[in-house]
């Protein structure tokens, strides 16, 4: 690239930048923080800091890594920050995951997995997805849940078919609306989970793996749990729960916005 | 529209999945599995589907189950029965 190229861009480089700061530094007051860590009173002073600290600086980068994304579709994570570990679970299995921790790192997460994923969408739903065309990451293989009946069972046919051919089917595991959910318990409170991807495994004898983002220092990654056999929906949600449990007492401050989010949907 | 035959194959299909659940006079060629009929939801439709490939060794297509209005006796149909 030459140096009139390079001139030409800086000022929309800037302007990106400047935006992807201005997102991240001032929403931290550790008022979340806070939140989140009145929920684990048992975590040490020294914890805490660690865990406010780590998001702080991840929360920076993230601030960036998401508007360059959407800005600059063609630039991949890889180039500005440590893209998620590729722990690669053994296929086939149905990942769940969870609105916790910086959830765009999903995207890069299952471009690294490649084809041997389905990933499921909702519309609107959640943020891993945003920015997220087939043009910008056509690797990853993609699907929306939809919103009719015949088209969820769509989804869920080509869904249990990718698992019976040995791939992986990725989704979030919060429930929609707490009326066709199974209620876990996470932080000692009542936690939603949609019966869909417990069906799913049950149907085709496969596990689940519970996954979810969190900071790794001060960059993202991908933290995946012990694969949970197919069983009854409590007993499988029970063991995704105990989990993610475990992982947000060990950094709470991975919750942000989706404890608002939970606790809409107590029954 | 298939026959007897196919109907008592099928309530078989749906009996030995939710032994039980349904009254077999409601096991009958029309009725729907989803709303209004069976009152599957999309996972169980997929588990009928699955059944019913097994049982024939016929693969279906996605189009099949996610059919509008999909009655038993058009699964009938699909899979020969």
């Amino acid at each position: 690239m030459n140096a009139r190229r390079l001139l030409a861009r800086a000022p929309r480089a800037g302007l990106v930048v400047l935006a992807g700061v201005g997102a991240a530094l001032p929403a931290r007051p550790g008022k979340d923080d806070a939140a989140a860590f009145a929920l684990v009173p048992s975590l040490g002073p020294a914890a805490r800091r660690r865990s406010a600290r780590a998001r702080r600086s991840g929360t920076l980068r993230y601030g960036l890594l998401h508007y360059v994304t959407l800005e600059r579709p063609g630039v991949r994570y890889g180039r500005w920050v440590h893209g998620p570990a590729a722990e690669v679970p053994q296929a086939p299995a149905v990942l769940m995951s969870f609105h916790v921790g910086p959830v765009l790192a999903f995207a890069t997460y299952l471009e690294r997995l490649g084809g041997g994923v389905l990933a499921l969408q909702q519309r609107g739903g959640v943020g891993w997805d945003r920015g997220l065309s087939a043009q910008e990451r056509p690797s990853i293989d993609t699907r929306d849940v939809g919103t009719t009946e015949p088209a969820r069972t769509a989804t869920m046919f080509a869904a249990a078919k990718a698992l019976r051919t040995g791939r992986c089917v990725f989704l979030l595991g919060e429930a929609p609306d707490a009326a066709n959910a199974v209620t876990a318990t996470v932080l000692g409170h009542p936690f939603c989970l949609g019966r869909g991807a417990f069906a799913l495994a049950r149907l085709t004898g496969v596990p689940v793996v519970p996954v979810a983002a969190g900071w790794r220092r001060v960059r993202a990654g991908i933290r995946v749990g012990p694969p949970v056999p197919a069983g009854p929906d409590e007993e499988m949600a029970a063991a995704v729960a105990a989990w993610l449990d475990g992982l947000l007492r060990e950094d709470p401050s991975l919750i942000e916005d989706g404890w608002a989010r939970w606790t809409r949907l107590l029954p | 529209m298939p026959g007897g035959s196919a109907t008592t194959t099928l309530a078989a299909v749906v009996a030995d999945l939710w032994p039980g659940r349904f009254d077999p006079e409601a096991l009958h060629p029309d009725a729907p599995v989803g709303a209004g009929g069976l009152e599957l939801d999309s996972i169980e439709v997929v588990e009928l589907v699955f059944a019913c490939e097994e049982r024939t060794g016929i693969e279906a297509s996605e189009a099949v189950a996610a059919t509008e209005g999909l009655t038993l006796g058009g699964l009938a149909v699909h899979f020969g029965l």
